[in-house]
């Protein structure tokens, strides 16, 4: 979260360097919103070469835009809505739409799943047999999410995780207040409904 | 009590932010099993996504991103200070040149005085060129 409250003068000092032609304070630009883009790229992105070749373009569109940036926004979400419309036009290349049929991707990601089940959680061994419920948990959810169309991925992740503002989500999506609020209701509603037609109460 | 069970929305913010709108809700809710277990629901549910580790890529980012950025040469910006010496030149030239008139302007003022004028003259002169410069190089930039 730190990231995104990043001070202004913080972003004002970096860009300024970067426009007198220190390179190494672009460096500093990408560590500071990496995990921000991260989670946009990975939530509407699939293909993970692809995901390679978006985040590296997102990042020389930021760079060649810098100039042009006006400091009316925090630079990561300023970046964060370059990676957001990057995204947004590989997949209308590909054909893909933000609001799919996330039926038909449901239960196709066991194996990132399963990676999630298995991330090493520290944990007192009085509280192990609830970290290992608590991972299933995770790992059960996480498998609702991937079932999500990428726009409603995309949005439950800044707004819970990410713990964006809606006006922020507003800017780096450039959807209105109000259908923000309304898509993520129904991200949330479906991922209710999902979770209890697949599992019984007490898994979860 | 309100026999009307809180809509889904009531729910799912109540889940988010712990706050019901209005007595009759707060009533509601607190006498409510099937209320209490679909807020129950949904607050397990936001717990389980904000538990989600953040994902990372498998390769260094910042490394791939600035081999495609060319190392800029941070040298003195010799366009610059050609301009100013050819400017100071012809200010320089032209002021010879016109010394006579300038006798005839600035007659009555001291040397000093006079100095000072012309000082003051070129300073905003080279500032205001150092500002096109600058802005021209911006504008340069925002273009590639």
């Amino acid at each position: 979260m730190a990231l995104l409250k990043a001070d202004s003068a913080e972003d004002h000092y970096l860009v300024n360097l970067v426009l007198r032609g220190d390179n190494s304070a672009f460096t500093a630009i990408i560590r500071n919103t990496e995990r921000l883009v991260t989670q946009i790229v990975f939530k509407m992105i699939r293909d993970t070469d692809d995901r390679k070749d978006l985040a590296q373009d997102i990042y020389l569109k930021a760079y060649k835009g810098l100039a042009t940036f006006s400091f009316r926004a925090a630079l990561s979400t300023w970046i964060a809505q370059i990676a957001y419309n990057t995204c947004l036009n590989y997949l209308e290349k590909k054909k893909y739409t933000l609001l799919g049929d996330w039926e038909e991707t449901a239960g196709d990601n066991t194996e990132e799943a399963d990676h999630v089940l298995n991330a090493p959680v520290p944990l007192a061994d009085k509280e192990a047999d609830q970290g290992i419920l608590q991972k299933q948990r995770t790992a059960i959810i996480y498998q609702a999410i991937e079932t999500l169309p990428p726009l409603y991925k995309t949005l439950i992740t800044l707004y819970h995780n990410e713990e964006l503002s809606y006006g922020e989500i507003t800017s780096i999506t450039g959807f209105p207040i109000g259908t923000v609020k309304n898509y993520l209701f129904r991200a949330r509603k479906a991922l209710k409904e999902y979770l209890l037609k697949q599992y019984t109460k007490e898994e979860l | 009590m309100t026999s009307i069970h809180l809509d889904e929305n009531t729910i799912q913010q109540y889940a988010i932010t712990g706050v019901l709108a209005g007595e009759e809700q707060t009533h509601h809710f607190l006498h409510c099993n099937h209320c209490r277990g679909r807020a129950a629901a949904y607050k397990e549910l936001l717990a389980g996504i904000k538990a989600q580790p953040a994902p990372a890529f498998d390769f260094d980012l910042p490394a791939l991103v600035m081999q495609k950025i060319p190392a800029k040469k941070a040298a003195i910006p010799w366009r610059a200070v050609l301009v100013i010496a050819g400017l100071l030149g012809v200010i320089s030239l032209v002021t010879y040149n016109l010394r006579a008139v300038f006798g005839v302007i600035f007659e009555g003022l001291s040397l000093t005085a006079a100095s000072l004028i012309f000082i003051a003259v070129i300073s905003v002169l080279i500032f205001q060129l150092v500002d096109v410069v600058n802005k021209y190089h911006q504008q340069t930039n925002a273009l590639d």
